[in-house]
């Protein structure tokens, strides 16, 4: 006859609390820090950095090669570009960043909430696109070194 | 009927099952804002297969699976995400099986996490950027609750149904 739940289950359900409180715990025990500036990579490379201070609208064009279709937000097809580039448009506002607009085909970038928080990034895979917060302290730390 | 014509059909019948499952959880919406979380509702079947039928059935399942729903309500990238979570998620279950002994439902706990770390590993390779891997501790208690809440069915499932298949993982 099967059983439900054994020992060895009860060691790793042990284990499991364990790690899921200190995650827990740690996450409350260390205070979100509130973003300074919003970081915009590109295959890894960085493209360009912007303050959440001021509401703005940025777009960003990657230079991926399309093996796959354009569709806009409800689906349909675009003509593809001649140059090869594909877009996704960046949105701040009142101190946070959400992903607007993308031509990828997943659109998990758009449906991705608003991030504010230092650390919290926004992955569009297909157009290697990311987005990340860094916190205010670091921002300025890098304006004074620059 | 044969054992080999026995275990083709089992794995029609439960990668149609998957497929049904896949396409279910294609209409749910899960509304976290953090995309990659889900039910994971396919790894159900998968769970069940590997008791059930075998190994490299349960192998097999999961990747057609994954194909077959890419292809069907996905792209190129939800396959890439999914199949780097499935690989990771089932080869986390079969060593807790395998080597531990361990119960499904701590089995498809542990599957729920793998599944999101690979998901994410594989988002953080492909834009060559590992300031994603902030999400982890998020997407290991996701992964450990969905995990959880479907090790709790195929357990139920499995005192039930278990029994009608070969014998294998009945102890």
């Amino acid at each position: 006859m099967a059983k439900r739940f054994g020992k060895r289950d009860a060691v790793f359900f042990g284990i499991l609390l364990a790690v899921l409180g200190v995650l827990i715990v740690g996450f409350q025990v260390f205070p979100k820090e509130r973003g300074g500036v919003v970081v915009v990579t590109v295959d890894g490379v960085e493209r360009g950095r912007f303050s959440l201070g001021e509401n703005r609208m940025v777009e960003i064009s990657s230079p991926v090669n399309q093996t796959w279709e354009l569709r806009d937000d409800v689906g349909n097809i675009l003509p593809k570009r001649e140059d090869g580039t594909v877009t996704n448009r960046m949105r701040i506002e009142d101190g946070k960043v959400q992903m607007a607009e993308a031509d990828c085909p997943d659109k998990l970038c758009v449906r991705h909430k608003e991030i504010s928080y230092g650390g919290e990034t926004i992955v569009c895979l297909p157009n290697r696109v990311v987005l990340t917060i860094e916190a205010v302290e670091k921002s300025t730390q890098d304006a004074i070194a620059e | 009927m044969g054992r080999m014509k026995k275990k083709v059909a089992y794995m029609g019948l439960f990668l149609a099952l998957a497929l049904i499952c896949s396409f279910v959880e294609s209409l749910i919406p899960i509304p976290i804002g953090i995309p990659g979380i889900k039910l994971g509702l396919a790894n159900l079947v998968v769970v069940l297969a590997l008791y059930c039928i075998g190994t490299w059935e349960a192998l097999g399942i999961s990747v057609l699976r994954i194909l077959l729903a890419g292809f069907m309500f996905g792209n190129a990238f939800s396959i890439l995400y999914s199949l780097a979570g499935g690989l990771l998620s089932f080869l986390v279950m079969w060593l807790l099986m395998r080597f531990l002994k361990l119960h499904c439902l701590s089995v498809s706990t542990a599957g729920g996490i793998g599944h999101n770390i690979g998901q994410l590993v594989v988002a953080a390779l492909a834009v060559e950027n590992f300031s994603v891997l902030y999400y982890v501790p998020v997407l290991i208690v996701a992964g450990s609750i969905t995990g959880f809440l479907i090790g709790i069915i195929s357990q139920e499932m499995l005192l039930r149904v278990g029994k009608l298949f070969s014998g294998k993982g009945q102890e």
